[in-house]
């Protein structure tokens, strides 16, 4: 493709495809992580490759100092899966998937279940702290809130872990 | 989080097992757009160089064609969501009818609590351009929820509600709707899009009061 510029604003050729990759790749294991929070392990790459594809056709419109490329990559990640659910709605953890679930054990399932009946702010948060493993400021952008409220968050998703598992009177 | 939280530990070491069986991620590879060398992990960077062309022509459109007739707030070259608002008119579409996929609860949907929702829905969009973020919040959302300040805050240049159809339903005073809204910044959108943006908003009603929770997923 040859480069293209319209308005100042548009900028494709086959080298910013390239850019683009470059650009991204340091990002994909949290997006695929991420992904594989959202829907079952089947859909996970598929989803990874629709945000891809997406966060493609908007790079023209992301500026780098407005914020960090990961919360934006993630943000499109989130509503790819979500649309991905509107056809079909898997689980979020098959205990008929060996593949995702190899390692784990009995007692890991049940926390699994117990996270999926966390409210969805509390899931989301909960999924990207542990198991996107991502620092408290880089969930609030991508969750749109203060870090405060992600710690309050994490802090309700935990207590009510705890009152799902039956495990005392944790505070 | 804290080291005297057992669930929080319990949560590190199974996330950590987790990670670890998680096969690893589908790479970029940028090669792969040479010449018979488009396999099927890169397969998005090909339809990606396409949909760029189609990118282009869009955005020239809309600057040439745009010129006088843009809303002040509407940012130049803004994708605008398609097939999402009702024809020949500005009014968001509300539906009580489950979506593809949705819960079998939906059917029990109330259309009238559904229409005042997407009102409360759109003052609340309304709130949050005039007076900002921090004051539509304490109208609409419950203590925890509460930005400490305005620092941070997105700004809303426009915002209006596209659809809304019911996700879940409980009861008319507390639902879920799935609902597109238009919305564009002053700044940085963070955790939005700047155009169409999705969000699942759990719909509390207390006697006049409405109450708002949004999320990215159901």
């Amino acid at each position: 493709m040859e480069a293209t510029l319209i308005g100042g604003r548009v900028a494709v050729t086959d080298d910013s495809a390239h850019d683009f990759a470059a650009w991204v790749e340091p990002h994909l294991p949290a997006m695929t992580r991420f992904a594989a929070r959202l829907v079952s392990a089947a859909d996970r790459d598929d989803l990874v490759q629709d945000a891809l594809l997406r966060a493609w056709r908007r790079w023209a419109t992301y500026q780098a100092e407005r914020g960090a490329p990961l919360p934006w990559l993630l943000a499109i990640v989130a509503d790819q899966g979500r649309r991905g659910r509107r056809r079909s709605r898997p689980p979020a953890v098959s205990v008929h998937d060996p593949r995702q679930h190899t390692r784990l054990t009995p007692a890991d399932l049940d926390l699994e279940r117990a996270i999926a009946t966390l409210s969805a702010r509390q899931r989301t948060a909960v999924d990207l702290y542990y198991f996107v493993d991502l620092d408290v400021a880089t969930i609030a952008a991508v969750m749109g809130c203060a870090p405060g409220t992600v710690k309050a968050t994490l802090s309700q998703a935990r207590a009510r872990l705890h009152q799902l598992l039956g495990e005392g009177d944790h505070v | 989080m804290s080291d005297a939280d057992p669930m929080d530990q319990r949560l590190r070491e199974y996330a950590a097992r987790w990670r670890d069986a998680e096969p690893p991620s589908p790479a970029p590879d940028a090669a792969g757009l040479g010449p018979g060398r488009r396999g099927a992990r890169t397969w998005w960077l090909a339809a990606a160089t396409a949909a760029a062309v189609a990118a282009v022509i869009l955005g020239g459109t809309r600057i040439v064609g745009d010129e006088g007739s843009r809303k002040p707030s509407e940012p130049a070259g803004a994708a605008r969501p398609t097939g999402t608002a009702a024809p020949g008119t500005d009014e968001p579409t509300a539906s009580g009818s489950p979506t593809e996929g949705s819960q079998d609860s939906t059917g029990k949907a109330d259309p009238r609590a559904v229409r005042w929702a997407v009102n409360q829905i759109q003052t609340f969009l309304d709130v949050w351009r005039r007076e900002g973020m921090l004051a539509a919040a304490r109208r609409y959302f419950d203590a925890a929820s509460q930005p400490r300040s305005a620092a941070g805050l997105q700004r809303l240049s426009y915002g209006k509600v596209l659809s809304a159809h019911v996700s879940s339903w409980e009861s008319s005073e507390h639902f879920t709707l799935e609902v597109s809204l238009d919305l564009h910044f002053v700044g940085g959108p963070m955790a939005w899009n700047d155009g169409e943006n999705d969000r699942f908003i759990t719909v509390t009603r207390h006697g006049s009061s409405v109450q708002l929770d949004f999320a990215t997923s159901p």
